[in-house]
């Protein structure tokens, strides 16, 4: 099975996992990323070649887009943690306003989804008509951490069902990171995963990378109709 | 010898307008009596006419002072339909004198805000906004914190700017007669029923909108010492007229009475001043150029040639360095208009 994965930072810590398992009797791997959401501008998907490599974009032997059986995309600024005026912690500190109506959050958060990077992707693989082979993932939830954000839970779920809800009308399998991540109260990523770098409360540790790794294969036989078998279950 | 000899070329028909190009007569048009900058706070607030001011001001620079913007993730287009962007705070358009004088009452705890809403369908419109949600609240509580806010808003604006800038629409209002509240748009056209024991037309007089304009400066300036007001005409017809008069000749009196009101305001008081755009619109030396088809719609060209007339003006008075001109693509022909929905009453 082939497949490809197009995301930005979070994808080292799955392509880390790979240092350690060998996973190549059921799928072959290949990354294409950039941080941020420039994956789309250093990626030609028209001619399927790379655009440009910096220090910031891993493009390994990529092979054409249709020879992948599945594609996944994955993070791409649905969720994005990082310090700055655009991302997400901003959406949702300014949803949880009282005086906006729930018509405005509504669009605020359809906006926010369908203006992405990672939509700017889809869309892109929509025109070279490979959806149907498509995954489309958010970057894990922040890391829990004492800091209190000012959000309210109902924000962040009226976010999270918008999400999956405009990626499901272009036509894509939405797949949700895995909830075993997850924190009980489903706002956070449990510390238990977080990258070993001090103030990164963004990305997981190749624990949480091996976690997500699995599901991103096991879907991938799920959408081709194919099983795993036993070994895969002990990996 | 008499005086007019000492009078300027622009003080004579044949030099300023007659020997001229239409499109040279705006050179000399208005003499500024403000040196408005690019740091300064410029509110904007009016009929539909006023929302190509801010967006003027926003195109070249200027300091066009929002103090509800949309709010983050929001795109443009979508920003637009919820009235953001449209005026300085999320009013809608105050058409009126009056209907000024009452968010300014609401905003300066001089009057408190009433809770009428209106209910369609399930969805709940703001009477003073009925616009400003384009499917309505979800509840009247909704509503309502949203009004509070945009007047929390308005108020932050008043409070907060260099300069004022209002455009006179109309002089035709609908008010609750048992209230003594104002609504923008006549009660049974966007939403709400039409009561006609509650709900009274006025055609506003000068007196009226005289005292309205200057009680609202009063206000204004017991809490903003420094603020300036530069009052506009709306060139637009009105869509209809409740009077008995033909609806051309309701718009003549009408813009007639408030360009009247701005010309007085504006000679008497150092910190008023009247920019002439109702003239560079309507004025018979323009023959109508500036009107699409429907002779009601100003044309983006017309929009454009106001809007750097106003820049263009107070470079030449002030020798101040302005942006370039208005860009046709910056100029939104989309206006929110809640009074244009009375054009689906004529037959």
């Amino acid at each position: 099975m082939n497949i490809l994965i197009i995301g930005n930072s979070h994808v080292i810590a799955l392509e880390a996992v790979l240092k350690h398992i060998n996973i190549s009797d059921y799928a072959n791997l290949d990354f294409i990323a950039a941080a941020g959401g420039q994956v789309i501008e250093h990626y030609d998907f028209t001619s399927m070649t790379v655009k440009a490599k910096d220090k910031n974009a891993l493009a390994f032997d990529i092979k054409n887009l249709d020879e992948y059986d599945v594609i996944f995309v994955y993070g791409l600024r649905l969720r994005s943690w990082a310090d700055g005026t655009k991302n997400w912690l901003r959406l949702l500190t300014e949803a949880s306003a009282e005086y906006l109506s729930a018509a405005v959050k509504q669009q605020m958060f359809k906006d926010y989804v369908t203006d992405s990077a990672h939509c700017r992707a889809l869309q892109l693989l929509g025109k070279l008509n490979l959806l149907d082979r498509v995954i489309s993932v958010p970057s894990p939830l922040p890391i829990e951490r004492e800091s209190n954000f000012q959000f309210k839970n109902n924000d962040l779920r009226l976010y999270e069902s918008s999400m999956a809800k405009e990626i499901q009308k272009l036509g894509v399998k939405f797949l949700n990171t895995p909830s075993e991540l997850n924190c009980d109260n489903g706002i956070f990523t449990k510390r238990l995963y977080k990258t070993s770098r001090d103030d990164d409360f963004n990305h997981i540790d190749e624990v949480g990378g091996k976690i997500v790794l699995k599901l991103f294969v096991e879907n991938a036989y799920e959408l081709k109709g194919r099983d795993l078998d036993k070994k895969w279950s002990e990996l | 010898m008499n005086p007019y000899n000492n009078q300027p070329t622009r003080a004579f028909w044949k030099p300023a307008v007659a020997s001229r190009s239409m499109y040279e007569i705006n050179d000399d048009i208005w003499k500024p009596k403000f040196n408005i900058i690019p740091s300064n706070r410029v509110s904007t607030y009016g009929s539909c006419f006023a929302q190509h001011i801010g967006r003027a001001l926003k195109s070249r620079g200027f300091g066009w002072y929002i103090t509800e913007p949309p709010p983050f993730g929001l795109n443009p287009k979508n920003a637009n339909a919820f009235n953001y962007g449209i005026f300085s705070s999320r009013t809608g358009n105050i058409y009126t004198s009056s209907l000024l004088r009452q968010w300014t009452e609401w905003a300066f705890g001089f009057k408190t805000p009433p809770e009428e809403v209106w209910e369609k369908n399930n969805r709940f419109f703001d009477p003073f906004r009925p616009n400003i949600e384009p499917e309505g609240f979800e509840s009247d509580t909704e509503l309502l914190r949203s009004r509070a806010h945009t007047i929390q808003m308005f108020k932050k604006s008043v409070m907060n700017s260099n300069y004022f800038v209002f455009t006179l629409g109309l002089t035709e209002c609908w008010v609750n007669e048992e209230k003594t509240y104002e609504y923008p748009i006549c009660p049974g056209v966007a939403a709400g029923d039409f009561d006609e024991k509650k709900h009274k037309f006025k055609n506003q007089q000068f007196q009226s909108i005289l005292k309205n304009l200057s009680e609202v400066f009063n206000i204004m300036r017991k809490f903003n010492a420094n603020l300036k007001f530069i009052l506009t005409v709306s060139p637009v017809p009105l869509t209809a007229t409740y009077s008995a008069n033909h609806v051309c000749v309701a718009t003549m009196e009408s813009k007639s009475i408030l360009r009247t009101v701005a010309g007085q305001l504006a000679a008497n008081r150092p910190y008023v001043d009247y920019f002439p755009s109702y003239e560079m619109i309507n004025s018979p030396v323009y023959k109508g150029s500036f009107f699409e088809p429907n002779q009601r719609t100003v044309s983006k060209f017309g929009v454009k040639y106001v809007m750097d007339t106003f820049f263009q003006s107070i470079s030449n008075k002030f020798g101040t360095h302005q942006k370039n001109q208005t860009n046709l693509e910056d100029i939104d022909d989309d206006m929110i208009c809640e009074e244009q929905l009375l054009e689906a009453f004529g037959q």
